[in-house]
């Protein structure tokens, strides 16, 4: 059929004359640049950063939680510490004010009771001040239907009353002169506030002591519209000047005063900042590297020309589909993306080795690499499609980007390469050493023996960059606070928010029973019949005469009227979580809520959890950890029919024999790229096995050559040309500081470098009869 | 000759003489000074008991909130506040926090907000109080012993809550000084008044024993 296929289109591209293919070229780079331009300025391209990020999630289950846990995604937390309290609050102030005008700045604020969010509070729950009771409150009301005295609650409200300096009894009496909502407000705000962590009051200031600092923490909520990464790096590098600034200033000052931030989306920055450090300093030195080698290699300036015009259109190609085919990319896709330099000018090493030591016609040159260079390309994107198989989304970007750049170098070397002209005679790469079927042998003896000790870690944690400095302030903080950074979750799901409050209630009340400190949204939100029972409990203390004491202080009838309007408020559950962090979100039609753990649950607790109907713990790195091993196991299942094809395919060629031989060079290459990975790494993760799939497809070019062609000079000259600019561009990745890209560059280097020796060592040339 | 030398001797007997002089001055100058200041230490940790009675105007609320009580005051240790009417409350504004004092005396730490400045203002000390505000002085009288203060909040949290507070402050013994009277003028236009008065009555060890 492949026969069938290259022998139609030969033809077809004999017929282009050197100008038309020339323009053919051309055509098709303008229509790119013009796809190119209009996408990019009528669309802003979104991209992202993290491991996290590059993984696709399926599970219902495990989007809800990543959906639950976004509320985390716009919060940053500053704490101010100076030696000196007053200090801390001045600076804190200052930086505040710095802050005020950033266009992506929602709401900052230090003192919960000095900021918009009480105001904010106070009005949501005013509309209805009996719907919410504060735990102690609707004790006293029971006790005082039970026993038919109200003395608790006339002392509770004068008690109140009698303070000297309480903002949010000042600030609710406007609302509800029955200060029921003060009630609720101050036991949610204050008390669960201390009892879970160590934030205390002091000069009128939520702060933190530590063991040589008083900290004033800054609380910033982000505009949603500005949570991407462009904004993401414009905020963490404002933060990173306000944390030099104020260091500095108390340093000179003789001072010591430092300031911590914790905040996901900090990661998110420092993550796509350590990325485009990378795409930039990896491609300039791959790129560098590339053009060292063509100008060893041919020693003129034409081809290294064409081969920038091949490199430039695999780029140009790969970003038009990239851009066309995803609305958001990952920008650790442009990362792997890099090794598209070494690839694609393999294409332009083939057709130029042949310009160069031939005076062929651009015609006869086309229909000679025609053939190899289509098994190339057809095997290179079969071994990367198979990334399609994973849920990694990063992965499918990377073949999209790859996989279009190379039929982009592919036309150019069909079409553009063949034309060009030079006269010289550069360095040979090719050796011919002595072969031997004992080299592939012992490769494989060794390979078969060292599998079994192969030792694979597929913990999520060990792929993912995280900077040092962001991570070892977040301990700081988690130790200052007492509680952790980013909480456990519980999740729980309900087929109503009513029914799903109703449960959350319920484990909420259980786990806090047996000791848990976590946030749950029935805190801040109740099911409408639950509102409605404090309503009715209320009013059946008014019933009771039971705020007979304190009316005389109220307008006439102020407590009957407040009851005859009062009804359950609407469910808001966007407004608490901007406020309070805790969610209720609709994912595959059902609804999810997550109570917000600061510790892991003991025994007792996950009992507990289990018992409850439709709640379950949920550990998203575990989770996706788990899914990466399952991916691991899946790729090897998918990649044994893959080679079988390419088996079947070489077998219609080169013969069975033949074909096995040429399949076992890179295989072998593979299985051993990994156990001598195994020397550099701790343990192996699903990268190392993605590399893998690729040094298979990209080795099995070198035998293709070399049985198609025979052993020569010249072959071997290509051949080495062309894994060593391969090896040089995936070899730069190892440097890489995300584990993710470095496993893969390693693997990939040792594995090219290895199928090189293999392919060069390995008798090819046996001949179907 | 003689003369020169008696002369001589009596100069070295004057100079010595100034000289002893001076010191056993400053000697007993010192000594009285450290008998003095000890003794004020000793007044001024002394616990002061008193009676007030606040009225409490708030806007929303249509009649005056009054409440009257005791406290006791025990110099940079804490102040004990004893609400009688019309609620019984028994409160510790200690350094470290605010105590609710439970029937059986058991102490129980409040999520309060006003125990530092609340303590900066009965010990009147300025040095204390300027942490919090600026102070202007409205009016004294001739002996300087008592005095009221304008205190205007410096901080943004201390700015939401109060516009202005007045105190008038007298010294009830030497070296040491109460507020008769604190004026809370709220920033939503409400106003609290509190007026104090030291009373005979012995404090209680009972009492006493909270400050441990």
């Amino acid at each position: 059929m492949i026969k069938g296929f290259t022998k139609g289109l030969t033809p077809l591209l004999n017929s282009l004359s050197n100008k038309s293919s020339l323009a053919l070229w051309l055509l098709i780079v303008v229509i790119c640049c013009a796809i190119l331009l209009v996408k990019l300025s009528n669309t802003e391209q979104q991209y992202n950063a993290g491991l996290l990020a590059a993984l696709e999630i399926n599970s219902p289950k495990h989007q809800a939680a990543i959906a639950l846990g976004q509320n985390y995604q716009n919060k940053l937390l500053l704490l101010v510490g100076h030696q000196k309290l007053e200090q801390a609050v001045t600076m804190a102030s200052a930086i505040r004010l710095r802050l005020q005008d950033k266009p992506w700045l929602k709401n900052v604020y230090s003192n919960p009771l000095n900021s918009k969010q009480l105001q904010q509070l106070i009005a949501y729950y005013g509309k209805s001040p009996f719907s919410y009771l504060a735990d102690s409150q609707k004790e006293t009301l029971i006790t005082a239907l039970k026993n038919s005295q109200a003395q608790t609650l006339t002392d509770e409200y004068f008690s109140l009353l009698n303070q000297w300096a309480d903002p949010i009894v000042s600030q609710s009496l406007e609302k509800d002169t029955t200060l029921t909502l003060a009630t609720f407000l101050k036991e949610r705000l204050l008390t669960s506030a201390q009892e879970s962590a160590n934030w205390q009051f002091s000069q009128q200031e939520l702060m933190l002591k530590g063991e040589e600092f008083s900290y004033i923490p800054v609380f910033i909520s982000i505009e949603a519209t500005h949570t991407n990464i462009r904004d993401s790096v414009a905020i963490y590098q404002e933060l990173q000047s306000i944390k030099a600034d104020y260091t500095q200033s108390s340093t000179e000052n003789n001072n010591v005063s430092e300031v911590l931030m914790t905040g996901m989306i900090l990661h998110s920055a420092a993550a796509s900042l350590q990325a485009q450090s990378e795409i930039s300093s990896f491609g300039l030195f791959s790129l560098i590297g590339v053009m060292l080698i063509i100008l060893l290699a041919f020693r003129a300036i034409t081809p290294l020309i064409a081969c920038l015009a091949v490199i430039g259109s695999a780029i140009l190609l790969g970003l038009v589909a990239l851009t066309l085919w995803f609305n958001s990319i990952h920008l650790l896709a442009f990362v792997f993306a890099v090794s598209i330099l070494g690839i694609a000018v393999d294409y332009g090493f083939h057709v130029l080795v042949l310009r160069q030591h031939t005076q062929e016609s651009a015609q006869s040159i086309r229909s000679k690499v025609f053939l190899p260079l289509t098994i190339a390309l057809v095997s290179t994107i079969a071994g990367y499609s198979l990334f399609f198989t994973t849920p990694i989304n990063l992965l499918h970007q990377v073949v999209v980007f790859v996989g279009f750049g190379l039929v982009g170098a592919y036309l150019s070397a069909l079409l553009l390469l063949p034309n060009i002209r030079f006269n010289s005679t550069g360095a040979s790469f090719g050796v011919l050493p002595k072969q031997h079927f004992v080299y592939l042998f012992v490769a494989t003896l060794v390979f078969v023996i060292s599998i079994s000790g192969l030792n694979f870690d597929d913990n999520i944690g060990n792929l993912n960059t995280k900077s040092s400095l962001l991570v070892q302030e977040e301990q700081k903080v988690a130790k200052l606070t007492g509680e952790n950074v980013y909480p456990y979750m519980v999740l729980i799901t309900g087929n109503s928010q009513d029914s799903l409050l109703q449960e959350s209630q319920q484990l909420t009340k259980n786990l806090r029973a047996q000791g848990a400190v976590l946030k749950s949204i029935t805190d801040w939100q109740l099911s409408q019949a639950e509102q409605q029972k404090n309503i009715d409990l209320v009013r059946a203390n008014w019933q009771s005469s039971h705020y007979h004491a304190i009316t005389p202080y109220l307008d006439d009838n102020a407590i009957e009227s407040a009851l005859a309007k009062a009804k359950p408020i609407a469910l808001l559950p966007t407004f608490i979580a901007q406020n309070m962090g805790v969610d209720i979100k609709k994912v595959a039609d059902q609804y999810w809520t997550a109570l917000l753990l600061s510790a892991p649950l003991s025994e007792l607790q996950k009992l507990s959890v289990a018992q409850a109907p439709n709640a379950s713990n949920v550990n998203l790195p575990l989770a996706l950890s788990k899914q990466l091993g399952e991916v691991r196991a899946n790729v090897l299942q998918v990649a044994l029919p893959a080679i079988l094809v390419i088996l079947v395919i070489l077998s219609l060629y080169f013969g069975f024999t033949s074909a096995l031989i040429m399949l076992l060079v890179p295989t072998v290459s593979a299985g051993l790229a990994l156990v001598f990975s195994q020397f550099f790494q701790a343990s192996l993760n699903i990268f190392n096995v993605l590399a893998c799939l690729l040094i298979i497809t990209l080795a099995i070019d070198y035998v293709v050559f070399f049985r198609a062609h025979g052993v020569t000079k010249l072959i071997s000259h290509t051949v080495s040309l062309s894994a060593l600019s391969s090896a040089l561009t995936f070899g730069v990745m190892s440097f890489s500081t995300t584990p993710a890209v470095s496993s893969f560059g390693l693997t990939l280097l040792i594995g090219i470098s290895l199928a090189w020796l293999l392919s060069h060592l390995t008798p090819l040339t046996y001949i179907k009869k | 000759m003689k003369v020169a030398s008696m002369k001589a001797v009596s100069v070295q007997q004057v100079l010595s003489f100034v000289l002893v002089i001076s010191l056993f001055c400053w000697s007993l100058v010192t000594g009285a000074a450290e008998v003095n200041s000890a003794r004020q230490k000793a007044t001024s940790l002394q616990p002061l008991k008193g009676t007030f009675s606040q009225n409490k105007n708030i806007k929303p609320l249509k009649r005056p909130f009054k409440s009257e009580g005791s406290f006791v005051y025990l110099p940079n240790k804490g102040l004990l506040w004893h609400t009688l009417k019309p609620v019984n409350s028994l409160k510790l504004f200690a350094n470290d926090g605010v105590y609710k004092i439970d029937d059986q005396g058991v102490l129980h730490k409040e999520a309060q907000l006003d125990n530092d400045f609340f303590l900066a203002l009965f010990a009147a000390d300025e040095q204390k109080l300027a942490k919090f505000f600026t102070t202007e002085l409205l009016k004294s009288d001739i002996d300087g012993k008592a005095s009221c203060l304008a205190l205007t909040p410096i901080g943004s949290t201390m700015r939401s809550l109060f516009k202005k507070i007045n105190l008038c402050i007298s010294e009830v013994i030497a070296g040491t000084k109460i507020p008769t009277k604190i004026e809370l003028i709220e920033a939503k236009g409400n106003n609290t008044e509190i007026q104090l008065q030291l009373s005979s009555e012995k404090v209680s060890p009972r009492e006493l024993a909270y400050f441990d």
